[in-house]
């Protein structure tokens, strides 16, 4: 009896020994922090005033909402967010299913593909900025004046503005939907397609009753990914627009980094991340779920998102 | 006969497709490269030729002698915060998807998966209490601020797990039955074998830190500890008339990065590949 509660508490403290460095990490720059923040959003906390710390509840919630500002960065982040993500997996997919077919030089094209990722958002913020969208040296306004047309002054008018900041998003991030569908579609196995296609079931069929809904966990991996970053997005369109013009780009991050680290409004600050947060949740949510129709209950299938769980 | 020569041509067809592509999508990175090496009055004139007409290395002179934002410094202290976090995180990391693959403890999945939630958080509201933290330990300006935070990624422990959970259990279990205890199987057996997990593992961490932007930008206030990305925003200011010194920098950055994905490329691909199929 002593014994084997001695090797249990062994067992213990083993698992305690392994996760401990990671666990402490995360509790002192993800967990307290979220705490804190959370507990600090109910309070007037602004290092430009004299009253630091006055209970005010849900005041800064209600101020969010009744900001013009803040739901104008929401609209913008949704905006930005759908844009981005739904054609960078739909590309992703389509070249996913061309690059399928391809035996040789699979390599070269998936290394080339890679690099855009590898670089600084920054980097690629300020090369874009200069390089395509700048009215007078820009790449893209030449090509179009040897066309005939002359183009406009994309980061100076809001509807381009977003625009450019879509299509550089997608730039950036498309290659990875692409690879690892395409990772994805290779291990998925023969039989049911030729069994479909005996049936007489058209390309076009099999696409949809077949491919799609066994490629369920990927996708709904990447579209995660891809959300939860286009969502959060920050450095690109800090340094590609600052926000600008006008409030046009300024994407939630950006509007909560302006008010806590530039106006010093932390309180408020936190309220807007505690807001984005559960915005960003629901959208998780009710996308896998209605989307997807994935119930975390539902392991029947096999194979599923939580699979080596069981 | 005719059957396969059609699927064949096909092939050929969709790698055609797919080079042409990637090559649109690497035009912008050849024009960095390329303007970097022409002179100024070229850089600005515009145009769309890829080979410069005066190749000049000027650029590249001036930023690695300026005084004021010398690119080597930065590409220093970059290094140096992108290594020591690697190194930290590899520790880190490995040992926590040792106990959430190999070994067994109840509600081991569900604090998995909330610690993969923690991924939805966005950046910009740990700044605040993370900063008010870096206060109170007295690290703004210090290299531990650039090192520390970035420990709490979730995405290597996930990868690493999977490739444990992948590992077969009998020999983990012969190991033990040898006598093995945890922390040698740790070492000798899953740290082997995982090795390509652990080299993109490397990659991502090195990534990510190397090319940090806004929390830098937080708890840097002076050049001592700058690291490229902020260094570069700032020159953006600095020489907004000198595109061709600012492509340079930007070359710059994008060197190292390139070495290290050259070098574990074959890993990288397979680590992506996992991510996806898996979990």
């Amino acid at each position: 009896m002593e014994k084997s509660r001695l090797a249990y508490f062994k067992k213990r403290l083993m698992v305690v020994t392994f996760l401990a460095p990671a666990l402490i990490v995360l509790f002192i720059v993800v967990f307290y922090p979220i705490i804190y923040a959370v507990y600090r959003s109910f309070f007037n906390w602004s290092l430009l005033s004299v009253d630091q710390s006055t209970f005010i509840g849900l005041q800064n919630y209600i101020t969010a909402l009744n900001t013009p500002a803040f739901l104008e960065s929401m609209r913008v982040t949704l905006l930005y967010s759908a844009g981005t993500t739904v054609p960078s997996i739909a590309l992703g997919f389509a070249l996913a299913l061309v690059l399928n077919k391809v035996k040789k030089g699979k390599a070269i094209i998936r290394s080339m593909l890679l690099i855009p990722m590898m670089m600084a958002p920054v980097v690629v913020g300020l090369t874009w900025r200069v390089f395509f969208f700048d009215s007078y040296f820009g790449i893209i306004n030449y090509v179009l004046s040897l066309v005939g047309i002359s183009g406009p002054s994309w980061l100076s008018q809001g509807p381009t503005a977003v625009f450019a900041i879509i299509i550089l998003s997608i730039w950036v991030w498309f290659p990875f939907s692409l690879l690892v569908l395409e990772a994805a579609l290779s291990k998925l196995p023969k039989p049911p397609f030729e069994a479909a296609v005996i049936d007489g079931a058209t390309p076009w069929q099999c696409f949809w009753k077949i491919t799609i809904p066994m490629l369920q966990s990927p996708l709904i991996f990447v579209f995660l990914l891809r959300i939860t970053t286009d969502f959060r997005n920050f450095d690109i369109v800090h340094v590609m627009t600052m926000g600008g013009p006008g409030r046009a780009t300024q994407l939630m991050s950006l509007y909560t980094f302006f008010q806590g680290m530039r106006a010093y409004r932390l309180g408020y600050a936190n309220a807007l991340g505690v807001i984005m947060m559960i915005v960003l949740g629901i959208i998780c949510f009710v996308i896998v779920r209605f989307v997807f129709k994935e119930k975390h209950s539902d392991k029947s299938q096999g194979g599923g998102l939580w699979a080596d769980e069981q | 006969m005719a059957l396969k020569k059609i699927e064949q041509r096909k092939k050929r067809w969709s790698f055609i497709i797919l080079f042409v592509i990637s090559f649109l999508w690497l035009l912008p990175i050849v024009w960095v490269i390329s303007t970097s090496f022409k002179s100024e009055a070229e850089a600005v004139s515009g145009g769309l030729n890829l080979i410069p007409r005066d190749f000049t290395l000027a650029s590249y002179r001036y930023i690695f002698t300026d005084d004021q934002h010398n690119v080597l410094h930065y590409v220093f202290n970059s290094m140096r915060a992108a290594g020591l976090h690697t190194g930290l995180y590899l520790v880190v990391a490995s040992l926590a998807a040792y106990a959430y693959g190999i070994l067994k403890f109840r509600g081991r999945d569900k604090l998995f998966w909330a610690l993969v939630a923690t991924m939805m958080i966005p950046v910009v509201m740990n700044l605040v209490p993370l900063y008010s933290l870096m206060i109170t330990f007295q690290w703004l300006n210090s290299l531990q601020a650039l090192v520390v935070p970035g420990l709490g990624g979730v995405f290597g422990i996930f990868l690493l797990r999977q490739f444990n959970l992948g590992i077969p259990r009998d020999i983990i279990e012969s190991a033990q039955i040898d006598g093995a205890n945890h922390f040698q199987i740790y070492l000798r057996l899953i740290l082997p074998l995982t090795k390509p997990a652990l080299v993109v593992v490397a990659l991502f961490a090195f990534m990510a830190n190397w090319n940090e932007y806004l929390w830098p930008l937080v708890v840097l206030s002076d050049d001592t500890h700058r690291t490229l990305p902020v260094g570069l925003a700032l020159m953006q200011g600095n020489y907004n008339i000198y595109y061709s010194r600012l492509m340079a920098a930007t070359t710059v950055s994008m060197i190292p990065v390139m070495a290290l994905f050259m070098f574990a490329q074959r890993y990288f691909i397979k680590g992506i590949t996992m991510t996806g199929s898996k979990g």
